[in-house]
Formats: C-alpha cells, sequence, structure tokens
C-alpha cells in the first residue's frame, strides 16, 4: 500500500482508531505516515479534551428531580423478540417429525404418542401466546388498534 | 501488571438503574452532562439555556431508560434524545452553531500544544464555515465528541453518505492544515 492510499483510508475510516490491517502494517514501517497519523489522533484528542465547554455540575439538581419520580418500570422484553421466539418455537415444531428421534418415537410408540404430544405442544403455545399479550396488551391495542379509547396497564 | 478496572461502563450502570438502583444515574450524569451541555451550546448559544437543556434531557433520559435495550451506545442513545429535544424546542429549525466558533482555548504553557490547539480549531472551522447550519451537526459529533459515522446517523437522521461526504472533507482539511502548521 502506498502512502497517498493509506493516508485516504485513514481519512475515510469509519471510526477512530478501527484501520485496516493493509493501512496498519504501512503505519508500521512508514514513518512519516505514522507521523501525520499520530498527530491526527493528538489533534482529534487535543479538541474532544480541551474545546468541549465545561459544564456547571448539574447532578445534584437532576438526582433531587429523579428521587421524586416514581419507581421506573422494569424493561420489558420488546415486541420483535418475543415475536421472534415464537416464530423459533414454530419452527421446531414444524420440523421436529423430520427428525430422526421422532420418527424412532413413532416407529416405537406407533401413533398413540401424538395425542399427547399434540395437547402438550398446543398448551406450550397457548402459555406463552397468552403470556405474550398479557404483557404487551398496550402494544397489541396499538398496533391492531382494538380500542383506541381503552388504556391497558401493562403489570 | 495493570489493576483491574473497577469502574462500571454505561451498560452496567444503565442495568443497575433499572434494577431499581436509581442512585447509579449520578455515575452517567457525571460522564454525560459535559457532552450534552456542548450540544445544547450550539444549538441555544446561550449557557444558561444550555444547563436547563442538558437537566431536560438527562431527565428524559432517565424516565425513558426503561425503553433501552443496549443495541446501541448509551452516549448514542442519548445524543439521540438530545438532538430531538433541540429540534422540537427550536421548532424543527435544524439551526446549529459549531463549538468551535465560539470556543475558548485555555492558556497553555506548551507552546507546542497551544499551537496545536489553534490549527484544529481553524481547521474545524474552515470545514463548517460553508456547511448549512443543519449539517455544521455532523463536523462536532465527530471533532468534539467522537462519534463514529453510523451513530451521526442514527442521532441526526442524516443519510450515512451525507455525513461521509462533510466528516471526509472536515478530516481532509484537518489533515492539511496539520501538514501546513508542522
Amino acid at each position: 500500500m502506498d502512502c497517498a492510499r493509506a493516508m485516504l483510508s485513514i481519512i475515510e475510516s469509519k471510526k477512530d482508531g478501527h484501520l485496516p490491517l493493509g493501512v496498519r502494517l504501512h503505519l508500521s514501517h512508514c514513518a512519516s505516515c505514522n507521523a501525520e497519523y499520530t498527530r491526527m489522533r493528538e489533534a482529534l484528542a487535543f479538541m474532544r479534551s480541551e474545546y468541549l465547554p465545561r459544564s456547571p455540575d448539574l447532578s445534584e439538581l437532576i438526582m433531587t428531580a429523579i428521587r421524586a419520580t416514581p419507581k421506573l418500570e422494569a424493561a420489558p422484553v420488546s415486541f420483535r423478540d418475543w415475536t421472534l421466539v415464537g416464530i423459533v418455537i414454530l419452527a421446531a415444531i414444524a420440523i421436529a417429525p423430520l427428525g430422526s428421534a421422532f420418527t424412532w418415537v413413532r416407529k416405537s410408540f406407533g401413533s398413540d404418542f401424538l395425542l399427547p404430544l399434540n395437547v402438550v405442544l398446543g398448551l406450550i403455545l397457548s402459555a406463552y401466546g397468552a403470556f405474550f399479550i398479557g404483557t404487551h396488551l398496550n402494544e397489541f391495542v396499538k398496533r391492531f388498534k382494538l380500542d383506541e379509547n381503552r388504556e391497558f396497564e401493562q403489570p | 501488571m495493570s489493576p483491574p478496572d473497577l469502574e462500571p461502563d454505561d451498560y452496567d450502570l444503565v442495568r443497575m438503574v433499572q434494577r431499581g438502583d436509581r442512585e447509579r444515574f449520578n455515575l452517567l450524569i457525571g460522564r454525560h452532562q459535559r457532552a450534552v451541555f456542548g450540544l445544547g451550546l450550539g444549538f441555544f448559544k446561550n449557557r444558561e439555556d444550555a444547563a436547563d437543556f442538558t437537566q431536560d434531557v438527562l431527565l428524559k433520559a432517565f424516565r425513558s431508560l426503561s425503553s433501552f435495550q443496549g443495541r446501541s451506545k448509551f452516549s448514542t442513545w442519548l445524543y439521540r434524545i438530545a438532538y430531538n429535544t433541540a429540534i422540537n424546542a427550536l421548532k424543527r429549525r435544524k439551526e446549529y452553531v459549531s463549538l468551535a466558533e465560539d470556543a475558548e482555548l485555555p492558556d497553555h504553557d506548551d507552546p507546542e500544544r497551544q499551537a496545536l490547539g489553534e490549527a484544529t480549531r481553524m481547521a474545524v472551522l474552515s470545514a463548517v464555515k460553508n456547511l448549512p447550519e443543519r449539517y455544521r451537526i455532523c463536523v462536532d459529533l465527530y471533532y468534539f465528541f467522537g462519534v463514529s459515522y453510523p451513530d451521526i446517523e442514527t442521532i441526526t437522521g442524516f443519510p450515512v453518505n451525507t455525513i461521509k461526504s462533510h466528516v471526509f472533507r472536515a478530516k481532509s482539511i484537518l489533515r492539511e492544515t496539520l501538514k501546513n502548521e508542522y
């Protein structure tokens, strides 16, 4: 890599200090580029430490206001994560009959095990769905416009 | 051998606050109030308004902390709240004055550092002077706050290629300025 390309890569880098391997190799043996890069880093570090204006200490004021606010709600698991896990469970149930373990169970027990198995899987899915809906009532109401005038309390 | 780093990072502190230890938020305020105040100065141009803005933003952050899930850095999430708060307060006018325009560099005993400070300030000034006000914050976020391109996109909502071109130009100017100075 030549000096011009190395410096262009440095300037194009998305984040300081995250340089491609080729550039780092170039810097390790090119003293002038290394010096230029070091100067730029020093300039940036200097700017961040010296130019950012000093703030008055507001921590006590803010903490007083925070102590007066009601307790934070626990962070809920996001709608997206719940949906993704639900899809994974459904997919696992869908592909289970294709597995060798399932084939072995069917050979050993015939079709008698299918009814209890389906009941258990159905219960698991129902419990998952009920818990999901119960913890995200407000989001369901909003997303599916079930009742715009009613507000449900999250547990 | 260096001693182990016992200071919890932002993510750990957020988790502690989310679990109910609200006093830990004090540490987050200590770490970030200067940056939020800096952004406030860029938008409101006076220290009193910037201080009110800082309080407002940090309180908003505390109240919305349950929605922070750690997908971005806490600082990026906080700056996004700050940016939106400022834009809403200014009634969607995205006017921003670069910190380089009003910055006063403290006197340094070391003339080399003093020169470096002046050179970098001049570089930022030349980088922002021809930019529309709304985009000046991209250069400041990079230079003064050390925010990466993707995080600047998250904070401002500007297209990443626009940010890249402004920051690229600013970095090229810094390089040229430093070359001429030394």
